[in-house]
């Protein structure tokens, strides 16, 4: 049991979670605009489009996710070079955890007050002036709270990559403390896990609330 | 007067349900124009055709000669930037600061930043809040929440301000102060203003002229004075006398009268005289005085005696007084 191992290990997981967090909302932030915008009572519902759209981020959010690692080897293996380590284990994250992105965003879109919106029509604003302008603004605490969840997702997601030949804490726990009954191993990667959950969520909600301008105290 | 709203025949309908049907309405350039009705009437609906919002499902909405729901769309987002709208729930945006609210019209023509603040800055002088500038909208009271939305909608020189219920949510002093910026804004800026309301009280104070809306379509149209003092339909009267017939049992009534006072007979002892004339007594269900631009009316409803000629008697007195007099039946 080494502290290098242990330091590595969270480093790698961090760098999954972080990375797989940032493609994920390359990806799943236009599609949840999408999703918000075309879909029944949005800015511009557009049923064929906004049913599709809704039944691949439910067909992708059904599929379990250790199915989802193992299906995507091939793929993974063509976009990384390889199906083993950290940045191989990105892949299956990012289009695992996509649609949930998706519907996190679309969430926080439907949030926003549809006054608001009807105050920015009424200016004369276009449609994407709408979103860009008003909707994604109004509702940033809400997407902040969402990326705070959506990297915890992530960070659980990334423990199971340890089973295909992931890195980080998860492939610490289920190589030594699973494999080896190294309990002690085991229960030092759980405590690191429940710290950097912490962590996320806690610095999630303090950035959230800081830029709620609704209830800043200032 | 050029007429700057044009309405005719319009119809809206949401499904199955129709909201509007068969609407007429002109709106002259520079008035303070009142729509006034109960809630589910189709006031905000209506509102929201003249400015676009709403696409009409038959009939023409003209504004400035121009019908919006023809327009293509660069053109009607062109159309809409003349229309300034506040509304009952002021619809500021809560991230932004009052500037930047203000702003926010400036941001949509791709104006540079430093005239739109500049512009913003002097927009907020004229509603009396150049010292929240930098103020986030949570931190305001709904007056000044109100000013804001004011400022936001006059940002893009508007030739028409449309108030949706936009002093519904503040109270009675508040509102004067709101309202009297209004006034000012019409006057001095030459801006149309459009208020949609459900108070009579509303449209006493700063309308000129006023349409009553009922179940979708205009009862009645005409100069706030004239309505007040003689509504003809009967969705007139439950506004104006808040339906004071069907609140009172009376048994024994054959008949009662509305009486109509204008300025001077408001201060003559009219009642007393008639009663002294025909020598029985009356009773008054309902009576209610206001100033309408600047002078005191009131309106009286009365139940007159079961004896046919004191009756006659009573109505010949006020017929000799100059009392205008209409015979009502009682629920």
């Amino acid at each position: 049991m080494s502290f290098s191992l242990f330091l590595n290990g969270s480093l790698q997981t961090l760098y999954m979670v972080a990375v797989s967090t940032i493609f994920a909302y390359v990806l799943g932030l236009p599609l949840g605009i999408l999703l918000a915008v075309t879909g029944k009572g949005g800015l511009r519902p557009l049923r064929i489009i906004g049913t599709a759209l809704g039944f691949l981020v439910n067909f992708l959010r059904s599929v379990p996710f250790v199915i989802l690692l193992v299906a995507l080897i091939p793929f993974t293996r063509f976009i990384v070079g390889t199906s083993l380590g950290s940045t191989a284990t990105i892949v299956p994250l990012v289009i695992g955890s996509a649609p949930f992105v998706a519907r996190m965003v679309e969430n926080s879109l439907r949030e926003v007050d549809p006054g608001v919106v009807e105050a920015a029509r009424s200016m004369g604003a276009t449609n994407a002036q709408i979103v860009f302008k008003v909707m994604l603004p109004e509702c940033r605490p809400s997407l902040i709270v969402g990326a705070a969840i959506t990297a915890v997702t992530i960070l659980g997601y990334s423990t199971m990559a340890g089973f295909v030949g992931g890195g980080g804490l998860g492939a610490i726990g289920i190589n030594y403390g699973y494999y080896r009954y190294e309990t002690d191993v085991m229960l030092v990667t759980v405590l690191l896990l429940v710290v950097i959950v912490q962590l996320i969520q806690e610095a999630g909600l303090r950035f959230a609330n800081r830029s709620d301008k609704r209830k800043n105290k200032k | 007067m050029n007429e700057i709203i044009h309405i005719e025949h319009l119809k809206k309908s949401f499904g199955e349900l129709t909201v509007l049907s068969d609407v007429n309405l002109s709106i002259f350039e520079g008035e303070i124009f009142g729509v006034i009705g109960l809630s589910g009437a189709g006031k905000s609906t209506l509102v929201r055709c003249i400015n676009g919002l709403e696409k009409p499902s038959g009939g023409r909405v003209l504004v400035g000669g121009c019908e919006l729901s023809t327009l293509p769309k660069r053109e009607l987002l062109a159309a809409r930037r003349k229309i300034g709208m506040i509304f009952q729930q002021f619809n500021l945006f809560e991230q932004r600061t009052v500037q930047k609210n203000v702003r926010f019209p400036f941001e949509l023509e791709g104006m540079s930043r430093s005239e739109a603040n500049e512009r913003s800055k002097r927009l907020l002088e004229l509603v009396g809040l150049s010292d929240k500038l930098h103020a986030y909208p949570s931190k305001l009271s709904g007056g000044q929440k109100q000013r804001v939305a004011i400022a936001r909608a006059l940002a893009s020189n508007p030739h028409i301000l449309l108030c949706d219920e936009a002093t519904s949510a503040l109270d009675p002093q508040t509102t004067e102060q709101i309202l009297s910026l209004l006034k000012q804004i019409n006057r001095n800026l030459n801006i149309t203003i459009v208020i949609i309301t459900h108070e009579m009280s509303l449209v006493e104070k700063i309308c000129d002229r006023v349409a009553i809306i009922d179940g979708g379509h205009i009862a009645e149209t005409g100069l706030v004075r004239d309505i007040f003092l003689n509504p003809r339909t009967e969705a007139a009267q439950k506004l104006v006398m808040k339906q004071p017939s069907a609140n009172i049992a009376s048994p024994l009534s054959k008949s009662c009268l509305r009486l109509v006072f204008d300025g001077v007979q408001a201060q003559e002892p009219v009642v007393a005289g008639m009663i002294l004339a025909c020598g029985a007594p009356v009773s008054i269900l309902f009576a209610d005085a206001k100033t309408v631009a600047g002078k005191t009316y009131g309106q009286m409803l009365i139940q007159l005696p079961d004896d046919g000629r004191a009756s006659e008697l009573a109505k010949r007195y006020l017929s000799q007084n100059g009392v205008r007099w209409s015979e009502e039946a009682t629920a």
